[in-house]
This record gives C-alpha cells, sequence and structure tokens, in this order.
C-alpha cells in the first residue's frame, strides 16, 4: 500500500491510462478534439458500472518517460472518487509528489498548507473547491485547481494560482450527443450567474452542430425548476450544467420528471444521474484532467504561471447513455 | 323535538290508515304500529346515514382541500420565488394566471422573510387587506421549514371559507462540491437550505361545500323516495304476513256481537291456528250455552214447554202473519180443573207430576205446527194455526176428550183430570196480542163459571167495535198527556174510623180532556192497558207520588201515600229498581208508601206478583190489597200474600145500611183480616151512617166522599167518630185504675 491508501492496483491502472493518454497523441494546450468518428463505441451491459468501463486493447505502450516534476503537493477536498480518480491520475505523472486529504479531521486546511508551505513543494495541486479555497488562500506556491464549478464566487483565481475546466469541452459534448440523438436541434440550458464563458463556448458549439440554444439565468432550484417547466415545450433536449447553486435534489428530481413526461432528452455531467433519469452522461476523464493539470505543472516549471491561461481547458470526454452505450474519446 | 318527532310519526300512521268507515276505535292498527317502528327505524338509519354521509363528507373534503392547498403551496412556492430573486415581471402574470384558475383560491399575498408584505394577488372582491406577519406567526411559519408537512394551515369543517395555509418559501441548493460525485439518495440530507420568504394562501371552498350539502340534499330526497316505496311496499308485506290475525278480526267482532255461528279460517302460523283453535272452541261452548240459556229462557223447566214469554213472541208474530196474509187462527187457554185439590192431597211433588204428564197429554193433542205452553201454575195456552171457528172448535173438542180420558195414578189413588178452555179466534178485525189473551182467559172462566169440563168462545160484547176506534183515540190521548205531562195526582184522604184522623191519602190519577173537564181513570186505564202504556202510566205514578211526598211530607208532618200499580208494572221487572232510585231521588221513606194491588192480579199471578212484593217490603214499603171480595181468591191466600191492609170493594159498601148479607160480608173480612194482621179499608163511604156501622162491624179505615173527596192536595179533614167508639174510648180512658 501506498502512501494515503492509494493501491498497487490504482498505480497499474492510472498507468495504463496514462499510457494510452500519451500514445493518443493529445495536445495539452491545445487540445484537438477527437471526432467520434474516431471513437470507440462499445456497448456495456444494462447496469451501468463506470469503473467496469471496457475499453479496446491497444498496442503495448513504451515504458513512461521521467516526468522530470518538481515535487507537487495535491490536496484533496475529500476522498470521494471525483477527487480521489483525478488525484490517481495525476500521480502517475509525477515523480515526487505528497497527497494530503482534508477531509480527514486530524489535518485542518491551515495545518496542511502549513506542511505544505514548508515542503519544498513547488505546486500546489487543489482538487475540489474546499482543497482550492485553502490553498489559493494559503499556499505560497503556485495553485492549481480542478474540479470546480463555481470558482469566480470564491476568487479562486489569483495570480498564483490557475484552474483546469470542470467541464468536458463543450462542443466535444454536444458532437457526441448529437451523434448519438441526431434528432436533437433545440437544447435548453439553465445556469446561475457568473458563466458567460462557459455560455459563449456553448453557443459556439451549437453554431457549429446547427442546434439553437435556450439559455436561461436563475438564482435558485426554485427558479430553475420554474425556467425548465416554462421551456420544457420548447425543447427536444435539455445541457444540465453542475451549477449547483441553482440546483437541489428536489428540482433536479423535477426536471428530469418533467422531462421524461415530456421526451426530452437530458445530458448530465455525472453517471450516476442517469439512474435518476437522465438521457445520456457526457462526464470529464480523470485521466484528461490528470494530463492537463501534469501539463500546466510543467508549463509552469518552463515558462512560470503568466503563460497559464487562467482556466485550463480539457479534451477528452466519457459518454454514457442511459441505454448501456458508452462513449469514449480516445 | 320530541314532539315534533310524535306528530310526524302521527302523521305518517294517519297517512297509511285505512279505518273503517264506522270504525269507532281510536286505537292504531298493528300493521301500522310495527310499519311506523320499521319505516322510523329507517329513518333513523338513514338520518344517521346522511349526518355520516355529510361529516364523512367534510372529512374527506378537509382532506382533499389539505391536499390541494399542499400542492397549490408548492405551486406557489415555485412560482413565487422568482419574485424575490429577480422580481421577474414574467413571474407575476404567470402568478396572476395561476391563481385565476383557481377560484377557490381567494388571496395569495408574499411576504419577506421578515413578514413584510412584498406582492399580493386577489381572486375575490370581498378580501380583507393584508397585514405583516406577527412575530409569532413568523416563528411558526420558520420552525416548519424543511419539515415533512412544510406549512401551517387553519380551516375547520364547518366553515370552508376559512380555509388558510401560511407556509415558508426556501430555496435548496447542493453543497459546492455535490454535483461531483452526485448521489441522489443522499443528496437531500446534504441540501443547503435558505429561507426567503413566505407565501400566505387565503382559500375558499364554499363552491364544494355547497356541492356536497347539494349532493346531500339530493340524498335525502331519494332516501324519502325510498323510504315512501319501503313504506308502501311494507304495509302491503305487513298486511299479508298479519292476514292471520287480521283474518280474526271480523269473527272475533261477530263473536263480540254474540254471533256465536262465526267460521274461522284456517291461520296459516302455527301460533295464529292454536288461538284459531281456542276461539272456535270458546265459540262452541258459548253457543251450547247459549243454546241451554235460551231453552231456560224460553222454556217451562217442569214441562219442557214454552213458557209464557216465548209463547207471547208466537203469539205477537202470528198476529203478524194474519195482519198481512189473512185467515185466522185461534188461542186457546186452559185451566185445569180442581187442580189445587190434586195438589192439596197428594203434595207439590204429585202436582208436578201431574202437571207434566197433562203437558205431554196436551201436546199429543196438538198438531205439529200449534204452539203450547204453560203459563204457570195450572194454566196452559195453545196458538192454533191457521184454522177457523170449526176448527178451532173442534181442536178444543179434542183436548177436552182427550183429557178426559186421561187417567192420573198417584199412589193408589187414580185422578181423572179435566180441563176448561177458553177459545178466542184471531183474525183480521181481532188482533191485539194482550187483548186476544185476556179474551182467551175470560173465555175460560166463563167455560169454569158454566160448569168446567167444556169450552166456550169469547165473544165481543156489544159496541166492542166502536170501543175500539174510542180506545185508539184514548191511546193517542194518553200518549200526548205522558209525553206532555198532561196527567194529575188527586189526593184522597183515608181516615182511621176509630179516631176519625187521616192515617193515609190513596193517590188517583186524572187525566184532563180537550174539553177541560176531567176524565175518570175507569175510561181510560183500560185503553192504556189495551196499548201497552199502562206500565209508563205505573211509573209515572210512582215518580209524582215521590215529587208530591217530597213537596208535602216533612218530618214534623209525615204523609202516608197510597199508589194504585197494575198488572204491567209487576211484569216489569225494573219496578223494584226504578222505586228505589225514585225514592232515593226524593229522599222518600219507603215506610210512607203504601202499594196498592188488586185482588184479581194477586190471585191470577201470585208467584210474580210475590217475588215483586217481597223485594218492595224490604226496602220498607207497605202493600194493599185492593177491590178485595171481586176476586177469585180465597181467605188461604190473604196469609199468603202478605199484605198490611185489605181494601173492601166498594160494592159492599154502597148499600152497606140496607144490606144484611154485605154487613156479614165485611164483618167476616174485618175479623179474618184481623187475625191474619191486616188491616181493613172501607172504600166508597158515603155517609155518616155507613161510616157508623163500619166501625161497628170492626173495620179500621174508610175512603169516600163523607170521608173525603179528592183533592189536588192532601187535605186531613176527621170524619165524626161513632157513639159507640166514643163510648168505648172513654170507658178505657175513665176505667178506674185497679
Amino acid at each position: 500500500m501506498l502512501r494515503n491508501g492509494i493501491s498497487a492496483w490504482s498505480v497499474l491502472r492510472c498507468s495504463t491510462l496514462l499510457a494510452i493518454t500519451v500514445l493518443s497523441g493529445c495536445s495539452l494546450f491545445a487540445p484537438e478534439v477527437g471526432t467520434l468518428d474516431d471513437a470507440v463505441i462499445v456497448v456495456v451491459p444494462t447496469e451501468l458500472e463506470p469503473q467496469k468501463s471496457v475499453i479496446k486493447p491497444r498496442p503495448p505502450a513504451p515504458p513512461p518517460e521521467q516526468s522530470g516534476l518538481p515535487p507537487v503537493a495535491i490536496v484533496l477536498t475529500s476522498s470521494q472518487p471525483a477527487f480521489l480518480d483525478v488525484a490517481n491520475a495525476l500521480v502517475e505523472h509525477l515523480d515526487d509528489f505528497e497527497l494530503f486529504n482534508l477531509s480527514d479531521s486530524s489535518q485542518p486546511p491551515v495545518t496542511v498548507l502549513r506542511v505544505i508551505n514548508d515542503s519544498d513543494s513547488g505546486t500546489v495541486v487543489a482538487i475540489g473547491l474546499r482543497a482550492a479555497k485553502s490553498s489559493v488562500a494559503m499556499s505560497d506556491a503556485p495553485v492549481i485547481f480542478s474540479q470546480v464549478f463555481n470558482h469566480q464566487d470564491h476568487g479562486l483565481l489569483t495570480a498564483n494560482s490557475r484552474g483546469v475546466a470542470p467541464l468536458a469541452p463543450l462542443e466535444a459534448q454536444l458532437a457526441a450527443w448529437t451523434k448519438i440523438d441526431p434528432g436533437i436541434s433545440r437544447i435548453g440550458i439553465i445556469v446561475g450567474e457568473g458563466h458567460d464563458a462557459l455560455i459563449n463556448e456553448a453557443q459556439l458549439a451549437a453554431q457549429k452542430h446547427n442546434v439553437e440554444l435556450h439559455i436561461r439565468i436563475a438564482n435558485s432550484d426554485q427558479e430553475t425548476l420554474y425556467l425548465f417547466r416554462r421551456m420544457v415545450q420548447d425543447i427536444d433536449g435539455f445541457w444540465l450544467f453542475p451549477d449547483n447553486r441553482v440546483l437541489s435534489a428536489r428540482s433536479l428530481k423535477e426536471i428530469l420528471e418533467a422531462a421524461r413526461r415530456s421526451q426530452v432528452a437530458v445530458a448530465v455531467p455525472n453517471e450516476s444521474m442517469l439512474n435518476m433519469g437522465a438521457t445520456i452522461s457526457i462526464a470529464t476523464r480523470a485521466e484528461d484532467i490528470a494530463a492537463t493539470i501534469a501539463g500546466i505543472i510543467r508549463k509552469i516549471q518552463s515558462d512560470g504561471l503568466q503563460s497559464i491561461p487562467a482556466i485550463s481547458p480539457l479534451s477528452a470526454i466519457r459518454v454514457v447513455t442511459r441505454d448501456g452505450v458508452t462513449v469514449v474519446n480516445r | 323535538m320530541t314532539m315534533r318527532f310524535a306528530a310526524i310519526t302521527d302523521g305518517v300512521a294517519k297517512l297509511f290508515s285505512r279505518r273503517d268507515p264506522g270504525a269507532k276505535s281510536t286505537k292504531r292498527a298493528l300493521v301500522h304500529e310495527i310499519l311506523s317502528i320499521q319505516v322510523m327505524s329507517a329513518a333513523l338509519i338513514g338520518v344517521l346515514a346522511i349526518v355520516g354521509l355529510y361529516w364523512g363528507g367534510q372529512w374527506v373534503l378537509r382532506d382533499n382541500y389539505s391536499r390541494w392547498a399542499l400542492q397549490w403551496t408548492e405551486q406557489l412556492n415555485e412560482l413565487g420565488s422568482p419574485l424575490y430573486l429577480t422580481d421577474n415581471h414574467e413571474s407575476r402574470i404567470s402568478l396572476d394566471s395561476f391563481v385565476d384558475r383557481y377560484p377557490e383560491i381567494d388571496q395569495v399575498v408574499y411576504f419577506a422573510k421578515d413578514g413584510a408584505v412584498l406582492h399580493t394577488f386577489d381572486n375575490s372582491e370581498d378580501i380583507d387587506d393584508v397585514s405583516a406577519l406577527s412575530d409569532s406567526k413568523l416563528r411558526e411559519a420558520i420552525e416548519v421549514v424543511g419539515q415533512k408537512k412544510p406549512y401551517l394551515m387553519r380551516g375547520g369543517l364547518l366553515d370552508p371559507k376559512q380555509f388558510e395555509i401560511l407556509a415558508p418559501v426556501w430555496v435548496e441548493s447542493i453543497p459546492d462540491d455535490g454535483l461531483f460525485g452526485f448521489d441522489a439518495a443522499s443528496a437531500d440530507n446534504l441540501a443547503k437550505t435558505e429561507l426567503i420568504g413566505f407565501v400566505k394562501i387565503k382559500l375558499d371552498f364554499m363552491m364544494f361545500h355547497d356541492h356536497l350539502l347539494s349532493n346531500i340534499r339530493s340524498a335525502v330526497l331519494v332516501l324519502l323516495g325510498f323510504l315512501l316505496l319501503f313504506a308502501l311496499y311494507g304495509r302491503h308485506a305487513l298486511q299479508k304476513a298479519l292476514s292471520s290475525i287480521s283474518d280474526l278480526q271480523r269473527p272475533i267482532q261477530e263473536l263480540a256481537k254474540g254471533n256465536l255461528n262465526v267460521n274461522f279460517e284456517p291461520a296459516k302460523h302455527r301460533e295464529i291456528s292454536d288461538i284459531v283453535e281456542a276461539l272456535e272452541t270458546t265459540a262452541s261452548a258459548l253457543s251450547e250455552r247459549d243454546a241451554q240459556l235460551r231453552k231456560l229462557a224460553n222454556h217451562d223447566s217442569l214441562t219442557g214447554l214454552f213458557n209464557r214469554r216465548r209463547f207471547n213472541e208466537e203469539l205477537k208474530a202470528e198476529v203478524v202473519k194474519v195482519m198481512h196474509k189473512g185467515g185466522s187462527s185461534a188461542l186457546f187457554f186452559i185451566d185445569l180443573d180442581q187442580f189445587k185439590y190434586i195438589n192439596d192431597a197428594c203434595g207439590h211433588a204429585a202436582g208436578d207430576r201431574l202437571i207434566r204428564k197433562v203437558a205431554d197429554e196436551l201436546h199429543r193433542s196438538i198438531r205439529q205446527d200449534d204452539v203450547i205452553a204453560r203459563f204457570g201454575g195450572d194454566e196452559f195456552a195453545i196458538l192454533v194455526r191457521t184454522v177457523d171457528i170449526a176448527g178451532a172448535t173442534a181442536s178444543a173438542e179434542t183436548i177436552l176428550t182427550n183429557m178426559r180420558r186421561m187417567a192420573h195414578i198417584e199412589g193408589e189413588q187414580v185422578f181423572h183430570v179435566h180441563c176448561s178452555i177458553g177459545i178466542t179466534m184471531m183474525t183480521a178485525e181481532n188482533l191485539h196480542h194482550d187483548e186476544l189473551i185476556n179474551q182467551a182467559d175470560i173465555a175460560c172462566r166463563e167455560a169454569k163459571s158454566a160448569g168446567r169440563n167444556r169450552l166456550r168462545i169469547y165473544s165481543p160484547p156489544e159496541g166492542e167495535g166502536q170501543q175500539r176506534m174510542a180506545d185508539v183515540s184514548w191511546m193517542n190521548s194518553l200518549r200526548d198527556a205522558l209525553d206532555n205531562d198532561k196527567f194529575q195526582i188527586r189526593f184522597q184522604p183515608i181516615n182511621n174510623i176509630a179516631t176519625g184522623e187521616t192515617t193515609h191519602h190513596e193517590l188517583l190519577i186524572r187525566l184532563k180532556g180537550e174539553d177541560g173537564k176531567f176524565v175518570s181513570p175507569d175510561a181510560f186505564l183500560p185503553s192504556a192497558v189495551r196499548f201497552g202504556l199502562m206500565n209508563e202510566i205505573d211509573f209515572w205514578m210512582i215518580r209524582h207520588a215521590a215529587i208530591a211526598y217530597a213537596e208535602y211530607s216533612s218530618p214534623e208532618s209525615r204523609l202516608k201515600f197510597s199508589i194504585n200499580l197494575s198488572a204491567n208494572a209487576f211484569e216489569n221487572d225494573d219496578l223494584p229498581e226504578y222505586v228505589k232510585r225514585t225514592f232515593k231521588e226524593f229522599d222518600v221513606r219507603p215506610a210512607d208508601i203504601v202499594f196498592e194491588v188488586t185482588e184479581s192480579l194477586a190471585v191470577r199471578r201470585p208467584l210474580q206478583v210475590d217475588q215483586q212484593i217481597a223485594i218492595l217490603r224490604d226496602l220498607g214499603c207497605q202493600f194493599a190489597l185492593d177491590d178485595f171480595g171481586t176476586g177469585y181468591s180465597s181467605f188461604g191466600y190473604l196469609q199468603k200474600l202478605q199484605f198490611d191492609y185489605i181494601k173492601i170493594d166498594g160494592t159492599f159498601v154502597q148499600d152497606l145500611p140496607n144490606n144484611p148479607v154485605d154487613q156479614k160480608m165485611i164483618k167476616l173480612i174485618a175479623e179474618v183480616g184481623r187475625e191474619a194482621g191486616m188491616q181493613t179499608i172501607a172504600e166508597y163511604v158515603r155517609d155518616a151512617e155507613s161510616l157508623e156501622l163500619l166501625a161497628e162491624l170492626g173495620v179500621d179505615m174508610a175512603q169516600g166522599f163523607f170521608v173525603g173527596r179528592p183533592s189536588k192536595s192532601p187535605i186531613s179533614k176527621a170524619t165524626p167518630i161513632s157513639l159507640n167508639m166514643r163510648r168505648q174510648r172513654w170507658s178505657r180512658t175513665n176505667r178506674p185504675s185497679i
């Protein structure tokens, strides 16, 4: 057992994924999103088990190269898979790292950051909002945060911090969706305030795929529900963005139920929502996030933090439909 | 409420009552009683059901109200949240249209977190102005945030206008990292809740309440309809079921009326069958007893022949028959000759045996269609139907012959008993029932007078036809006199010869004729007897005697009255009771009343007279034997009949000074009377000489014009005492004491 409970199996898995990523030749700074024509479509059993997704075997990968990256402090908000998977994938890219989990009550954030500051960590990777907030506030080293949607509400972007996009590339998402469901032509989006860039990206993607977007800004879950009920007759697809400020379990259930009744397809960012009635899950991939973070760390080392964009986009998507179709973008 | 309920049950009973037009009973029929109970029970159950329906409906409605209210609250919560966060105009329009869509929503008010009114949406014109929420209300509302029932509801079952819901408006969100690795199962527990305000909804469910009431009214009408049908059908069914009881009604009514020949229908039910059997047994027993009683009432117990009463019925029927169909019948009055001799010689048992033998012989001597009766003692009567005078004579001759041949052996003696027969013919001109018997009786007396053992046919004296017409006229006058109280009483004194003092007064009836003159009783009393009015006259006399007694008599000056009674009076079983009642009414002392009975009556019907006299004597009254000397009695009867006075017939007194035989007779009567304990009264005393003579002959009292004439009021006038009497009195009072 490695430090902080990381098993050998996880390491093996992450290594394999990393190799695949590397061999797939994905660009860190200007990712070209592969088309779905290149994707491998694999039918999985009806019961969705994301961790058991089957990947088509590839030619053996070359041995991993030495990363040459400085020591990295990885700070996790919690041990939930969304964070842990990223950390596991990231460590494959690192020679020297230290992992800190803020869900461990014996390690309050201030203590952790003190330790980090006292260490020789060149970069802090914060996964999750709590880790990001603490790291950005207290870290002396540059901070790269990921798995944070509403970073703007918490002032996470500073001179000493950069972020990784919380969502898979919107164009790739839309391409996958329209490929799977060619009839989709009118898609609704309800999101909270402060996501103009996201909205712009969505509109560009929609334009490319001849999709009409109906975008509304909400301020609460009630309002989200209210706006959804009003738009549901005008759309045939709903693109759920993971803005927790304007969503609640209750409103999610209502939206999915209303969408089902109105036969509106719903794309969600989390496979677990497929059980609630969503039509398609288009999520990020931890390997992609980890590779992106690793790329940022190298860039920081080579060119400095200023060369890094505020939010670095991702390049990979993982699409799972409710009827068991999985699409993995190389 | 109870009186109204009773009135309703009476009304229901009357509605279904079917009383016979002639029914006098005010009791309810059993069918109606049972039906009333059933209908009332059904009505009560129906009422309970309706009440249950109403309350149940109200509970259901309230349940629904709650659900609707909650649903609307959630919807309004959702619809209203934009008002708090963005104040969206579109959301206002949506809220307006939502509220308009539901007329049950009177008003929706959104409050800020501090309770201040933000927005109001009214759906009703008569709604009160809204004020901010009070602190207590705010606290209450805050406490329900996130609860299973996140609202406060106020509303009552009985007041559907007062439904009100106050609910907090809050928003939820997923924790910051919640959507990364979202888990629906645990997401609710992790939700962040933020209260943003309150919404109050005023609801008016009167429409549903009215609808419920309308349904209930319809249910009530349907229920009433069913009740009516149930009542109508139930009446029919009950009547059918109880028919075995109601079938008993008419036969029992007939039984109660005395008709013992009723038929009872066989009962369908076991219990009623037992009752019917018992009734049939009872009717049979009553019928037998009735037959026995009829037999006893109609027959002579010694001979088995018809008795007088029954014979009179047959006679009356025969009178009617002859009257309508014409023809003639005959009435025989038969009296045994010398029966008394056999009775006295051999005893009453032998006399009874003889009477039975005679009855059998007479019965054999007549036709089957003829009627024979024993009138009492040794008197018989025979109704010979449809026969002329020759046939009647032949029939009577047959009887005489058979009787002559008949020999009665009693012990070692053989008796030949003959009879005397009086015959009267019943024709269209001679049909008065009482008169017929009298005629036959008279004819029989004539036969006896002529030597016995023979027959005599009654022939009316001359002028009887005219007499009949006069009688009818008298009948009308007498009827009028009775109806209009036209009789009058006159008082004639009876004086003690020895003392010259009035002992009592005889009451004499007078009738004022149309000419204003008074008519003697001899003129109208026979007609009264003939036309059956005598009984009424007798009772009139008794009553007016009592009235006179009350008027004239006092404890200081007591009067004594003597009243004549006819034979009809003694035939009336009500006589003693009437006397008792009248004496009580006018406070008459019975000892001050003397009833006069004619000798002939006393002799002819001794048993009946004796019974009535016994009752009246027990009451305290006294009795006088009137017209003594004119009847057929012997002195032996005087002892038997127990009279207080003997009134010597006037025929013996009228010419007393010149008739030594009358003097002897009177002396004898006085002596016998004295020995028998009776006082003698001489009638028709007209002069002093007669009075003097009567005193010498030992008569106690005198009555007549010399003593005093009849007057309107009881006058007492002393009569002169005879010289001998004076001498005797003087010697008694002045005899020196030894």
